[in-house]
């Protein structure tokens, strides 16, 4: 994936939070889609703003420990872009 | 409702029952459904739209089923309707979502014939995640064999409606209980059957049920938060389990989860 490129989340997705769990909901087809902890995370850091490269520098900082966060990380951005809940160009 | 022609005067009893409509109010929409006596032609209309024209009543009536259920759900915004099996043991509610081809109806009339009270084998509605649960009732709608996998003896020509591979079977001929008020949810069950397969039932968290339950929301576009508020609201309070199953015989703990207090 290019570091520098800036994911954005498509409009039609609602977060859904339940006691600690969190989910995409879209509304066009009603298809929900589970988070785990880093999807939900990074789906909330997605911003359209940021690029790939500082959302990982912020989870890094924030999960300082983490040593699968890499991994993590790269499945939860091809979770969410394999389910067209974000976009990048 | 309007009909012309004795098949269509009954297969219009068996979806819909003995109920009048109210005379003071202008109907939101309109079926006809029309048979004749010097042909095996039947037509079914909603408004001046044609639903419907050949010489099977059971689809007629299975498109009329289908129709007015969605008329319904374009209509309902003040609450959610999901596509939901909905049962009753007292005042409580056990709910069955899934789509179709799940095993929502063959469940719910395996049910029945242990005792529940049948409310629906097809949506139900909600107006809020703590209020009582209403069904949209109708006969059971079965595809493909039934009279076999329940166990039953067979079931004559009267009362049933058997056409294109399926079935239309009035609540009572299953010796079903029928409830037209409001029950309230304690129990969610999301069925998966497949022939032969291995027993499992498992709890779901709350986040893995309102994800399942949100996929059986059939009004999201009515809804200002697409349903997701009155749904939360349910399965944080109420239990919810998946069910895979291959034979009815396997079913005991799932009669025992149902017969549970509190």
């Amino acid at each position: 994936m290019d570091r520098s490129a800036i994911p954005r989340p498509k409009g039609d997705y609602k977060l859904v939070e339940l006691e600690g769990e969190s989910m995409l909901y879209h509304s066009g087809d009603g298809k929900a889609l589970y988070l785990n902890e880093t999807a939900s995370v990074l789906w909330k850091l997605c911003d359209g703003q940021r690029t790939v490269a500082a959302i990982e520098g912020l989870l890094k900082g924030a999960y300082p420990e983490a040593q699968e966060l890499p991994e993590d990380v790269d499945a939860a951005f091809h979770l969410l872009i394999g389910h067209g809940a974000l976009e990048v160009p | 409702m309007e009909w012309s022609g004795d098949r269509a005067r009954h297969a219009t009893k068996l979806a819909f029952g003995d109920r009048g409509s109210p005379d003071d109010r202008f109907p939101d929409v309109t079926f006809r459904l029309g048979t004749r006596a010097d042909s095996q032609v039947c037509t079914l209309f909603e408004g001046r739209r044609c639903l419907y024209r050949g010489d099977s009543v059971g689809t007629a009536v299975h498109l009329l089923m289908q129709g007015a259920l969605n008329s319904l759900i374009s209509r309902s915004a003040s609450g959610v309707v999901i596509h939901a099996a909905l049962l009753g043991r007292g005042d409580h509610g056990v709910l069955l979502p899934g789509p179709t081809g799940s095993g929502k109806t063959m469940l719910c009339a395996w049910l029945t014939l242990r005792g529940l009270t049948y409310l629906s084998d097809e949506a139900c509605y909600f107006a809020a995640g703590t209020a009582p649960m209403e069904g949209f009732a109708r006969p059971l709608c079965f595809k493909g064999p039934w009279v076999e996998l329940l166990g039953l003896e067979p079931v004559g020509p009267n009362g049933v409606l058997r056409d294109d591979g399926v079935s239309l079977v009035p609540p009572q001929l299953l010796k079903a209980a029928c409830r037209r008020t409001a029950v309230m949810p304690r129990l969610i069950v999301f069925p998966h059957f497949q022939p032969n397969a291995s027993f499992g039932m498992t709890r779901l968290t709350p986040g893995r049920a309102t994800k399942r339950l949100l996929e059986t929301v059939a009004n999201t576009r009515n809804l200002t938060d697409l349903g997701v508020g009155q749904v939360t609201e349910l399965t944080r309070d109420v239990a919810a389990y998946t069910l895979a199953y291959g034979r009815f015989d396997q079913l005991d703990p799932l009669l025992t989860l149902i017969a549970s207090p509190g």
